[in-house]
C-alpha cells in the first residue's frame, strides 16, 4: 500500500511542482500517471522510490519511509528510468552481481523475458542498442518480483513486436501483492494495461479514478453529438465523450480523456466525484 | 540481512567496483613496468645513450662516470601513478553515488558504500606501491649485479679505498621508510577529502577538490610558518615531533578521517538525485 499525505515539493522556492496531494495506491492495480511534459511525473516517481525527499507532507510506501532508503525498502522496489543506465558488462555479471540483493529475483524468469525480448542472455550490454539495453532492464526489474515497480516511458525505444511483448509480460506479472506505477507519454502503448489513472496538472492530482469507475461515468463514440463532454476531430469522424447514461461499455480511449482533461479542465467539475480514489 | 551492514551486500559492493575497474587494475603493473622502462630509455637519458649511442662512453670509465653523475631518485615521480590510478579506479563509481538513480537505488547501505570505496582505494594505493617497490627492488639489483663491482673498482682507482655511494645513485631504491611509507600516508590522509568533495561538489567535483585542497595545503603551510616563526623566535629551535606527541598525531588524523568520512557518508545518505 502506499499512502501519499499532503505532499508538497519544490525545486526551487518559487516553483512548486506539487502542493499538497495526497491519495492512496493499492497493491494489485497498474497505475498509469499521466501530465503533461515538466508536470512532475518523474518527480513523483523519484519521490515514492526516495531518491528525492518531500518538501511537505509524507509518503508511505509498505509501511517504510522512501527517503529513509532503508535497505530491505530497496530490495522491494525497482524503478526503470527512462535512460538505461546500465554497466557495459555482460549481462550474466549483471545478474551475477546484482540478482543477490533482491531476495524474490527469479532467474529463470530473467532469461525467459529476454528470450521473449529476443535478447541473447549472453551478450555484453555495451553491445546493445538502446532498445536492447530497455529490455534488459525491464527484465532485470520484473524478474526482482519487487512488490513496487515504478516504470517512467517503459517503452520508449522498443520496437513494435517489443511493445506487444512487453504488455503481455506486465499483464501476466501484476498480481495481488505488486504495484505497478507507469508513467508515460506513449499511452497507446499501454493503455489496455492500465486499470487506474492518476493525472498531474497544476501542481494537483487532478484525476485520481479506475478505468472501471470511469467506464462506469463516460462512454466514447464517434459521430456528431451535441451533448459531447469533448469531441476532437478524427481521421474518421468526430471522436467524442459522453455522459454514459445508459451503461453502455465502450473501450476507455486514455489518450482521448487526457486530450479534454488537458483542453477543457472544466470537464473535471462535471466529474468532480471522481476524485475520490476508488480501486475498483 | 543486517539492516546497515551485511557481509554479502558488502562484497557485492565490491565485486561491483572490482567488475567495474578490473582492467584497469590488471594494468597497473604493466603501466608501471612502461613507467621504470620510460624513465630509465627516455631520449638522451644514459641508457638511452648507452643502446642508441654508446659512442657517448669511449671508454667503461667514461659509462661509470656518467652513470654516477645521474640523479636517479627522480624515479620517484613514477609514483604520481598512484594518485592517478586512484582517481580513475574511483571517480566512475563516485560520480554514479552523486547523479546515478540506478546506483541510488541499490539495496546496498551507505554504510558499506563508504566501506568499500575506503578499502577499496587503500587496496589500489597499496597494490600500485607494491608495484613500484617491486620494479625498483628488481631493477635496482640487476643494476647492481651488472654495474657495482665496476663502480667500485672505478672508485678506488680514483684514490677512493672507503667509496661511500650517493643514495640518488642507480645502486639504491627509493626509501621505504621515509619515501614510500610518508608518500601512502599522504595518500591516506587525502583520501577521504577526495571521496568528500566528489559527493559534495555536484558540478566540476574533481576541479573543486584541487581547489579545495590547494586551500587546504596554502592554510596549513602558512599557520605552520607563522607558528614555528613564533616558536622560533628566541632562538631555539623546538621540532615538530616533539612538539606533537606521537599519540597526538595518531588521535588527529583519526579524528580527520573520521570526520571526513562520517561527512562522506551523511552526505551520500542525504543526496538527492
Amino acid at each position: 500500500m502506499i499512502a501519499i499525505d499532503n505532499l508538497s515539493f519544490h525545486y526551487k522556492k518559487d516553483m512548486t511542482i506539487f502542493d499538497h496531494i495526497s491519495t492512496t495506491m493499492a497493491p494489485g492495480h497498474i497505475y498509469g500517471l499521466l501530465g503533461l511534459n515538466g508536470i512532475g511525473k518523474t518527480t513523483l516517481l523519484k519521490l515514492l522510490c526516495g531518491l528525492l525527499f518531500p518538501k511537505g507532507g509524507s509518503i508511505k510506501v509498505n509501511d517504510f519511509t522512501p527517503s529513509d532508503r532503508r535497505v530491505d525498502f530497496l530490495s522491494d522496489i525497482y524503478f526503470v528510468t527512462d535512460e538505461v543506465d546500465l554497466p557495459n558488462w555482460k549481462i550474466s555479471n549483471l545478474l551475477d552481481i546484482y540478482s543477490p540483493l533482491y531476495p524474490k529475483f527469479d532467474k529463470k524468469y530473467f532469461e525467459d523475458i529476454l528470450t521473449s525480448f529476443q535478447v541473447d542472455s549472453r551478450e555484453n550490454i555495451k553491445a546493445l542498442s538502446y532498445g536492447q539495453r530497455k529490455k534488459v532492464n525491464i527484465a532485470f526489474a520484473l524478474a526482482t518480483n519487487a512488490s513496487l515497480l515504478l516504470m517512467d516511458e517503459p517503452t520508449n525505444g522498443l520496437d513494435i513486436p517489443s511493445k506487444t511483448q512487453f504488455r503481455k509480460i506486465i499483464a501476466k506479472h501484476i498480481a495481488d501483492d505488486k504495484t505497478i506505477i507507469i508513467s508515460t507519454h506513449q499511452i497507446r502503448d499501454i493503455h489496455h494495461l492500465i486499470d487506474h489513472l492518476l493525472i498531474l496538472q497544476k501542481h494537483q492530482l487532478v484525476l485520481d479514478a479506475s478505468i472501471y469507475e470511469l467506464g462506469k461515468r463516460i462512454k466514447f463514440q464517434q459521430g456528431h453529438f451535441e451533448d459531447a463532454l469533448y469531441s476532437e476531430a478524427g481521421l474518421n469522424g468526430n471522436l467524442n465523450i459522453l455522459l454514459n447514461s445508459d451503461h453502455e461499455e465502450t473501450p476507455f480511449d486514455i489518450e482521448l480523456f487526457f486530450n479534454a482533461l488537458s483542453n477543457n479542465p472544466d470537464l473535471l467539475n462535471k466529474l468532480s466525484h471522481f476524485k475520490t480514489t476508488d480501486h475498483a | 540481512m543486517h539492516k546497515h551492514l551485511h557481509i554479502k551486500r558488502l562484497s557485492l559492493a565490491i565485486r561491483e567496483l572490482w567488475q567495474m575497474n578490473r582492467l584497469l587494475i590488471v594494468s597497473i603493473p604493466f603501466v608501471m613496468l612502461l613507467s621504470f622502462a620510460l624513465y630509465y630509455l627516455w631520449p638522451d637519458s644514459v641508457f638511452y645513450n648507452k643502446l642508441f649511442a654508446p659512442d657517448n662512453f669511449p671508454t667503461p670509465d667514461s659509462w661509470i662516470q656518467t652513470l654516477l653523475s645521474k640523479n636517479f631518485g627522480e624515479k620517484v615521480f613514477i609514483l604520481v601513478l598512484v594518485p592517478l590510478y586512484l582517481v580513475l579506479c574511483t571517480k566512475p563509481y563516485l560520480d554514479k553515488l552523486n547523479k546515478s538513480e540506478r546506483a541510488n537505488l541499490m539495496p546496498i547501505t551507505h554504510i558499506e558504500r563508504t566501506i568499500t570505496l575506503t578499502l577499496y582505494g587503500i587496496g589500489i594505493a597499496c597494490f600500485t606501491f607494491s608495484c613500484f617497490v617491486l620494479y625498483d627492488y628488481v631493477l635496482t639489483s640487476w643494476f647492481r649485479s651488472l654495474y657495482y663491482e665496476d663502480t667500485i673498482a672505478y672508485l678506488e682507482r680514483q684514490g677512493d679505498l672507503y667509496p661511500t655511494l650517493y643514495q640518488n645513485s642507480i645502486f639504491f631504491t627509493i626509501p621505504f621508510s621515509k619515501v614510500i611509507v610518508g608518500f601512502f600516508i599522504i595518500i591516506l590522509l587525502l583520501l577521504p577529502l577526495y571521496f568528500l568533495s566528489l559527493v559534495f561538489f555536484k558540478k566540476y567535483s574533481f576541479l573543486l577538490f584541487i581547489g579545495v585542497l590547494s586551500g587546504i595545503i596554502v592554510f596549513i603551510v602558512f599557520v605552520l610558518r607563522k607558528w614555528l616563526m613564533s616558536i622560533e623566535s628566541p632562538g631555539v629551535l623546538v621540532p615538530l615531533e616533539e612538539t606533537l606527541p606521537q599519540i597526538l598525531h595518531i588521535l588527529l588524523v583519526f579524528v580527520y578521517w573520521s570526520l571526513a568520512l562520517g561527512t562522506f557518508y551523511y552526505k551520500l545518505k542525504e543526496k538527492e538525485i
